[in-house]
């Protein structure tokens, strides 16, 4: 009997005023997020994420997994939900099964996007953490 | 008709309508405090999301810098959503069960600088608890807080909190100056204010 195997399907969730875009993409390898988080309820809008993350990093084995973040602002339960999704993937990563990258993407010209990345990455091992400054231009970024 | 600015008659006997008009009063007053926007009543996500767009062009217009722009809206969100969560004051917001805390906020530019003043009720029995959280954090220093922010991220929420208990941390570490206030209330009840300068 030949074994089944399940494909972990794409998950795309559009960006609101106050939640990002999340671009996963299986296939690719690819974890993106896009815009701002400052949803109230962030346990209620990222559990469904955390689920598909799961069950993605049971099947990661030998990939090169790559995650995009540009957040332009997020408020600070999103930071605890940032710190957990950085722990799996770090964690992901310590068995050397995996390889991970996290683009950490700002704004020059905010100090606090930056510092939050630092933050981030001094916790972190065995991801490629890179903080890389992309300007906006004039325009506000909220 | 007399243009007078002491309510405190009115204060007690409630508005009167039709006979005068409540603009001179709030007017003076707002220009004074030099207040952008000032609202009471349930808060909630859409509250946020509605004057995020008002902070925005504000915010622009008198501060051109993005990264300070973001600090005065970083404040406001959290003292907003701390109103949401933890006001004793509630509303029903709809049939399916979610509901609102009540409380005020104001948000102004005075004397060059951003202020973001919130208040709600509290009981009595949660001011301990309150105080020393917010006299710790006065205490401590850039380095401290960032700690500080961290140690709690990383650590269940405490008792009590509804969000990441960062929340106030948050703000601290965003803020130049802040202050708070408990003002005994109607029924035992205080009403907290936290008022911060960015």
């Amino acid at each position: 009997m030949q074994e089944k195997v399940e494909t972990v399907e794409d998950l795309l969730l559009a960006a609101t005023q106050s939640s990002p875009e999340i671009r996963f993409s299986a296939a690719l390898d690819r974890l993106s997020f896009k815009g701002k988080s400052y949803i109230e309820n962030t346990a209620q809008f990222y559990g469904p994420v955390f689920i598909w993350l799961q069950e993605y990093l049971t099947q990661v084995a030998g990939k090169m997994i790559t995650v995009e973040l540009a957040i332009v602002y997020f408020n600070s339960s999103s930071f605890k939900v940032f710190m957990n999704l950085f722990d799996l993937l770090d964690q992901a990563a310590s068995s050397g099964a995996c390889q991970v990258t996290v683009n950490w993407y700002y704004d020059p010209d905010d100090d606090m996007a930056q510092e939050y990345g630092e933050e981030f990455k001094e916790d972190l091992q065995y991801i490629n953490f890179q903080l890389i400054a992309a300007d906006s231009g004039d325009e506000s970024p909220f | 008709m007399s243009h007078h600015f002491d309510r405190s008659k009115e204060q007690q006997e409630g508005m009167r309508f039709g006979s005068e008009s409540l603009i001179p009063y709030y007017f003076k007053q707002a220009e004074a405090d030099g207040v952008i926007f000032c609202m009471r009543g349930p808060m909630s996500q859409g509250v946020v999301e509605m004057l995020e767009h008002v902070l925005k062009k504000r915010t622009a217009q008198e501060l051109g810098d993005h990264g300070k722009s973001l600090r005065v809206f970083s404040v406001f969100v959290e003292q907003v959503q701390n109103i949401i969560r933890y006001s004793e004051e509630r509303v029903q917001l709809s049939a399916e069960g979610g509901d609102a805390g009540v409380g005020m906020v104001i948000v102004g530019h005075r004397q060059g600088q951003f202020y973001v003043s919130c208040g709600n009720l509290i009981k009595a029995e949660d001011q301990p608890r309150l105080q020393q959280q917010l006299q710790l954090l006065q205490g401590m220093d850039k380095d401290q807080l960032r700690a500080y922010f961290k140690e709690r991220g990383r650590s269940p929420a405490p008792v009590g909190s509804k969000g990441a208990g960062l929340g106030l941390i948050e703000i601290v570490r965003r803020a130049s100056a802040f202050d708070y206030f408990f003002t005994p209330w109607e029924g035992g009840l205080l009403l907290f204010t936290l008022q911060v300068t960015i």
